[in-house]
């Protein structure tokens, strides 16, 4: 019996050993190209990867051969090679619609997640990301902004450091909503929505660093877990009865990456601000109607929607054989299908505001397309960022809607600078939501 | 066979880069590894995921002169070179050291002549894409066994071409119109209506016309040169413009409008199944017509092998896929009208009833998930997670419907030591046809065979079975020897002289063996010389094959 093809030889300790027939159950079907049910021609590719690059290693089935090809010393850490790799923005896509036809039995993201730690191993990964670790390492985040740059937005709203004072709420921010204006101006948004709410919260005033997805993305899983662990102890030290995070991307890291890394949970309730807000809306709490006559189109971030799924600690299972040739995992796993992101709250929030007619891109929820910016992709590969976020706005564009609104800082962020002055106007939905109330004026709520 | 060295090769690369420039040309070897991938059904048996011979790099043009260009570098350098669309399987995998691969993927325009119910598509336009633009204006596409994301320019030029909503939507040999093809010798060649430059209504003209030849039953399989675009017939579509797709993913429904409906009607034994095709072809009735083994059925209906064994030892499969319901059809009529869906109802419920048949009871839900997979044919390979290394087939009947009350009884005990004793088969169902009508006249009765490459042993006895009914089949023919094709070429197809006609075509289309691919080459192996040979002792011997397979294939 070729063991190799199934569960890995004793041997083989490598990172992507527990994956090998995660790899070999892939038959190269392609379906990792294209969203699970596409309506047009025009919006039917899933991965911007393959899209940008081209060859079939680019795609996510792409990406399991490459690993099969490295491990067992077929190819080589070229600079081609690397480029398949991360000139992508592990954005799961292809995860979601491998799983169409192939359930539990590949998990490309699973075997994504493990050739970047393996790259990274090998001290190939791409310089930016070596910078992005160092100053995680450093600074607490990977863009390497100063604690005191950070705090920045607190200036002048009196906001309670929930270290020290009993709150209801723990508000978390995330280290990508304060480093511009726009994204400062979202969470002041917030905090007004908060306080109209009359909702008794505090921050972790300095305290806050990366929750660790962005380094697990990156291939460092043990960086990602030290920085996981010592938030996770400045969650579990807040006096609050509930965590609530602006970060899309922490609110994926939390539930989807900390399971991984074997980092428990904070003890407390752990939502996403969308959620939050719209719990409150709905229980009469928060009245929230202002006007706003605009088209204006949603855009999923991955992190909040498909990559935000709570995922289940799985150590490596060995694959055994059932009525004779069917391999399953030992010790069954919870398969992860993209269903249970975060997709309905912000459409519901949008909704809230009067005059605002929401329209969809035929490529949304658990089938948006990714708009370049996460993964360390923007950082290590611009030109193929911009072609996503370039694609991502055109389709926006074609619903004929003026605004695109997401909920994702980084989301946000870069499609604004994709699109430019020209472009459809890209906005965070807090944003859009301050926006509205100021034009309604301070009584429109 | 064309013959180089490093220094043509090197030329050659140079030569490719100024073509269609540095992006678009690799000999990487992690990009190059994706091109040699094993995988569950293909043009080559191994127990590697990687096989040995590569690509010297590959390409990808964005239009029919860049491929022409393409073909002249290797002609120049003694290259050969093997185009790929989708890369389904491992059906692009090159068999040579000297091949340079041309992946299509750039090459994906389409454009939808409603009136003339066709459509005009490059090789990188998918069956899931053409299906949603074309349901746009009333029509839709016939998608093959391999699934919504296949090229249905690779499946009309190259690779077989029947598939499950056959009866409705034909099969890709006559779906095939007019066509556009890069000769071996890098002629840009157009074959029926659009050679005479009258558009691309029609195969065979008005204009030159070889589809048959070029195309024949099993395709072109890569050897003969490559197609860049093709005239693709498309078939009336009442149902609406937009597919209402329902349920969580990955279980996806269709929502069933009051034109369309779904019906599962089983009988006792086959012969009632084949009294009802008939009546139901004669009729009209059914808009769709499939048959599936209840394995198949309860694979679709759940998410995860791990979901389709608990269900199976907890013994809680639905009615619809259970073994005692075996003998079954399932219905999709697509009506224009309420009233016409009821007239079709009427008559289907009349053909069940007078052939002794009853209608079985389905969940909605599973109705919903049956019907899209139906529609879009993505049952099949839903149904390869179940032996993803390895998914052989065999029979591929290709004649009349009054064949499976003979071939399926005879299947099961073919595969029963198989699935038994041998253990070399997924114990499943005890015979796993998949059964359809093409254009509402032949049958395709197809056996899904699933071992796995992980044991050279089910692989070996996997190919064993499969051999076995070729054997059968050419003892008792029904109808064209469907998988003997590449080098099985070599080996059958002797009772119609399938094999004297394709090495002619060979010969005259390509006769320095330039285009590697699955069609065979020009000249007979000693394998094949001697096959005949070798059949007589294994038919003495019956194990004899089966050892030598494994002493083959475990290593």
């Amino acid at each position: 019996m070729n063991k190799k093809l199934l569960n890995p030889l004793p041997t083989d300790t490598s990172l992507l050993a527990p994956y090998t027939a995660n790899i070999t159950n892939c038959w190269r079907c392609s379906h990792c190209k294209w969203v699970p049910s596409p309506i047009s021609h025009k919006y039917s590719v899933a991965c911007p990867s393959v899209e940008w690059g081209g060859f079939h290693s680019y795609s996510g089935g792409g990406k399991v051969i490459t690993a099969y090809a490295l491990k067992e010393g077929e190819a080589a850490y070229s600079e081609k090679a690397i480029e398949t790799i991360f000139a992508c923005t592990a954005c799961g896509a292809c995860d979601v619609s491998c799983k169409t036809n192939n359930g539990d039995n590949i998990d490309p993201l699973d075997v994504i997640y493990a050739l970047r730690a393996t790259v990274a191993e090998e001290g190939k990964s791409p310089d930016a990301h070596k910078l992005m670790i160092e100053n995680l390492n450093v600074h607490g985040s990977d863009d390497g902004l100063h604690q005191a740059d950070r705090l920045r937005w607190t200036e002048g709203l009196g906001i309670q450091n929930a270290l020290d004072r009993q709150v209801e709420v723990l508000l978390h921010i995330g280290y990508e909503n304060v480093v511009n204006e726009s994204s400062r101006a979202e969470i002041k948004t917030i905090v007004r929505l908060l306080s109209m709410a009359g909702i008794n919260f505090g921050t972790l005033i300095g305290q806050e660093i990366s929750t660790g997805e962005v380094a697990y993305d990156l291939g460092y899983p043990e960086d990602a877990r030290a920085a996981a662990q010592r938030m996770s102890q400045i969650f579990n030290a807040a006096k609050a009865n509930c965590i609530v995070t602006c970060s899309a991307s922490s609110y994926s890291g939390v539930r989807n990456i900390w399971p991984r890394l074997d980092v428990s949970a904070p003890q407390k309730d752990f939502l996403h601000i969308t959620d939050f807000l719209y719990s409150l809306v709905e229980g009469g709490q928060l009245s929230l109607s202002p006007n706003l006559n605009a088209k204006v189109t949603y855009h999923d971030p991955c992190k909040l929607g498909r990559l935000s799924e709570v995922s289940a600690a799985s150590p490596p299972s060995k694959w055994v054989k059932v009525r004779n040739t069917i391999a399953i995992r030992e010790t069954p796993k919870k398969t992860l299908f993209g269903t249970e992101g975060l997709y309905e709250s912000p459409r519901r929030l949008l909704q809230a505001v009067k005059g605002l007619d929401l329209v969809e891109m035929e490529r949304n929820r658990l089938a948006s397309y990714c708009c370049g910016a996460g993964g360390g992709a923007k950082e290590a590969y611009p030109e193929f960022a911009r072609f996503a976020g370039n694609n991502r706005l055109n389709e926006a564009e074609a619903t004929g809607a003026s605004i695109i609104v997401t909920s994702c800082a980084k989301c946000r962020q870069h499609l604004a600078e994709v699109a430019g002055a020209e472009g459809i106007k890209v906005m965070g939905l807090f944003e859009l939501i301050g926006t509205a109330i100021d034009k309604e004026g301070p009584d429109a709520r | 066979m064309p013959v180089n060295s490093m220094s043509q090769y090197t030329a050659a690369k140079g030569e490719l880069r100024e073509i269609l420039g540095d992006r678009y040309v690799s000999d990487d070897p992690a990009i190059i590894a994706s091109y040699s991938w094993v995988t569950a059904n293909g043009n080559i048996m191994s127990t590697k995921q990687l096989y040995d011979t590569r690509p010297v790099a590959v390409t990808l043009p964005s239009t029919t002169e860049e491929v022409q260009a393409i073909v002249k570098v290797c002609r120049r350098h003694g290259l050969m070179f093997q185009a790929s669309s989708t890369g389904h399987s491992s059906f692009a995998t090159v068999h040579y050291n000297n091949v340079i691969g041309i992946d299509l993927r750039r090459m994906n325009h389409m454009e939808i002549d409603a009136d003339n119910q066709m459509a005009i598509i490059e090789p990188y336009v998918t069956c899931q894409t053409l299906q949603a633009e074309a349901m746009r204006v009333g029509l839709t596409t016939h998608i093959v066994g391999a699934g919504w994301t296949h090229s249905p320019l690779a499946s009309a030029t190259s690779v077989w071409g029947i598939g499950i909503s056959g009866n409705h939507t034909g099969t890709n040999q006559r779906n095939l119109l007019g066509w556009e093809l890069v000769t071996p010798e890098g002629e840009i060649v157009r074959v029926g209506s659009c050679g005479s430059g009258d558009g691309w209504f029609a195969g065979e003209g008005p204009g030159p016309g070889l589809r048959g030849m070029l195309r024949g039953s099993a395709g072109a399989l890569s050897g003969l040169g490559v197609f860049t675009r093709i005239g693709y017939k498309l078939h009336p579509w009442n149902g609406p413009p937009e597919l209402e797709h329902k349920g969580p993913h990955p279980q996806i429904g269709v929502g069933l409008t009051d034109t369309m409906r779904f019906y599962h009607p089983v009988w006792k034994n086959w012969e009632g199944v084949t009294k009802a095709a008939y009546d139901l072809l004669k009729s009209s009735a059914s808009t769709f017509i499939v048959r599936m083994p209840p394995d198949s059925i309860a694979l679709t209906l759940t998410r995860t092998n791990q979901e389709f064994i608990e269900m199976v030892e907890a013994d809680l499969l639905p009615p619809i896929a259970r073994e005692e319901n075996n003998h079954s059809w399932t219905l999709l009529t697509v009506s224009e009208t309420p009233a016409e869906a009821q007239w079709r109802e009427r008559v289907i419920h009349s053909i069940v009833d007078s052939t002794g048949g009853r209608m079985l009871d389905v969940d909605s839900e599973h109705v919903e998930v049956m019907s899209r997979n139906i529609l879009t044919s993505c049952y099949i390979p839903r149904v390869y997670r179940l032996s993803p290394r390895t998914t052989l087939s065999s029979y591929g009947v290709y004649e009349s419907f009054s064949h499976i009350p003979e071939i399926i009884p005879k299947t099961k005990k073919m595969m029963a030591p198989y699935k038994g004793k041998y253990k070399a088969l997924e114990k499943g169902s005890e015979e796993e046809f998949w059964i359809w009508s093409n254009e509402g006249r032949q049958v395709w009765a197809e056996n899904i065979i699933a071992c796995d490459s992980d044991t050279g042993k089910s692989l070996a006895d996997g190919l064993a079975f499969l051999l076995e009914t070729i054997d059968d089949n050419q003892e008792n023919p029904r109808g064209v020897e469907a998988f003997a094709v590449g080098p099985s070429v070599d080996l059958y197809h002797r009772n119609h002289n399938a094999d004297q006609w394709m090495y002619k075509v060979k010969k005259t289309f390509d006769p320095e063996d330039m285009a590697d691919g699955y069609y065979p080459n020009t000249k007979r192996t000693l394998v094949g010389a001697m096959w005949p040979l070798f059949t007589k002792i294994f038919k003495i011997f019956p194990l004899l094959r089966r050892l030598i397979l494994r002493i083959g294939f475990v290593k």
